[in-house]
């Protein structure tokens, strides 16, 4: 095989290999997470679009997002999401994370503002949450 | 032939966690902190009737419960209580009655700040939550430690709410001392005592895995009691071999 082709093979390999590590990291953090405990009892669901989240004290209606922070590299483990504003959600910002200690947790935390966001506020409210293995989780 | 075997359940899981906790010092290392506080609330609340020492085993079976050392959180709220929109922290800090009959005098009063970042404050916020629901209160009639009996004249226009307020007692103490009295006449003598309305502990409900649940954790989760049974009963056992090599 000539090297020209071999070369284009391998950079065709190397793109299939990076969109599927990019997809597979995406698709860790969308889904059904779970949480349990006084403040963390409840479901945080991220779709495509959509994101959802009800614990005892403080609840987010199905509410549209844009993205607003993520690693740039692929297989992202952090992604930050803003809210539309005005909707039926205690939170203006949500950002979900995989524990790199813990794996078998996300770490989601929701502030009341963006404000509060970029100041790193404390009053958030932290959750560590597991991830519901469910196949239709990530395309609903 | 034995088929392929069953995949845990979320709780089976858990319950392998907290079975290898016991192993680890990283579990234990609020145990003087659970052990400082518990006494703290257990010498203030001594004198209340019906009031039965809390077990701070019992404490740190709800910290492994709420969060456990597995989980981020437990570093900085290890008993999930007072972060964003908590309405039992709001009730713990809110300086009224109730509240202040259960929190010791410490030096440094609880913060919502403290509570939310530091592990001793939040253990402190969970305990105290715990014991201001557990706790029974009225609002009762207390007669002062000096239980001299006075006397008054009524004057015109009086009524035993508007003399009980003027001379310091309440309207129920002043009926018991004058019985048979109900409508006042301008010179009339009447006894009063010393006395006010006061919110009182007036009992206890047990300090259960079952009412843990139920008003700690707020009774939402199924689950909560049985996992709570679970790691108390790890935690009784000690950390005794085969933990140590």
């Amino acid at each position: 095989m000539p090297a020209v082709i071999r070369r284009r093979m391998a950079v065709l390999a190397g793109l299939i290999l990076l969109v599927g590590c990019a997809n597979a990291g995406d698709g860790m953090l969308t889904g059904q997470f779970e949480g349990s405990g006084r403040q963390c009892r409840g479901v945080l669901l991220v779709q495509a679009r959509i994101i959802a989240w009800h614990t005892p004290f403080a609840s987010c209606a199905r509410t549209s997002y844009e993205v607003l922070d993520q690693p740039a590299v692929g297989g992202a483990t952090r992604r930050v999401f803003l809210l539309k504003p005005g909707s039926a959600c205690a939170f203006a910002v949500i950002s979900l994370e995989r524990d790199a200690e813990h794996p078998e947790y996300w770490n989601a935390t929701g502030y009341r503002s963006r404000q509060d966001y970029e100041d790193g506020s404390d009053d958030t409210l932290r959750c560590n949450l597991t991830r519901k293995e469910i196949a239709s989780a990530s395309s609903r | 032939m034995a088929g392929p075997p069953h995949a845990k359940s979320g709780f089976q899981k858990w319950q392998d966690t907290i079975r290898r906790a016991r192993c680890d010092t990283t579990w234990a290392e609020y145990d003087a902190d659970i052990r400082s506080t518990v006494g703290e609330f257990n010498t203030h609340l001594k004198p209340s009737s019906g009031y039965v020492p809390l077990d701070w085993r019992l404490i740190k079976a709800m910290a492994w419960t709420e969060t456990g050392a597995a989980a981020s959180l437990w570093k900085s709220n290890p008993m999930q209580i007072g972060m964003f929109n908590d309405p039992g922290l709001d009730q713990l800090l809110s300086g009224a009655p109730a509240s202040r009959l259960i929190l010791p005098a410490w030096k440094r009063p609880l913060t919502r700040k403290d509570v939310r970042t530091t592990p001793l404050y939040n253990i402190r916020a969970g305990v105290g939550y715990l014991l201001l629901k557990l706790a029974r209160f009225e609002v009762k009639d207390v007669l002062d430690k000096d239980n001299t009996i006075h006397q008054l004249t009524v004057k015109a226009g009086d009524s035993f709410d508007k003399l009980a307020h003027a001379h310091g007692s309440t309207v129920a103490v002043m009926q018991a001392l004058n019985p048979g009295v109900r409508v006042l006449h301008p010179g009339q003598v009447l006894k009063y005592q010393k006395a006010s309305r006061q919110t009182v502990i007036t009992g206890w409900r047990a300090a259960t895995t079952a009412n843990v649940a139920m008003y700690y954790n707020g009774g939402g989760d199924a689950a909560y009691a049985k996992k709570l049974d679970f790691a108390l009963s790890v935690i009784q056992q000690g950390n005794v071999p085969p933990c140590r090599p």
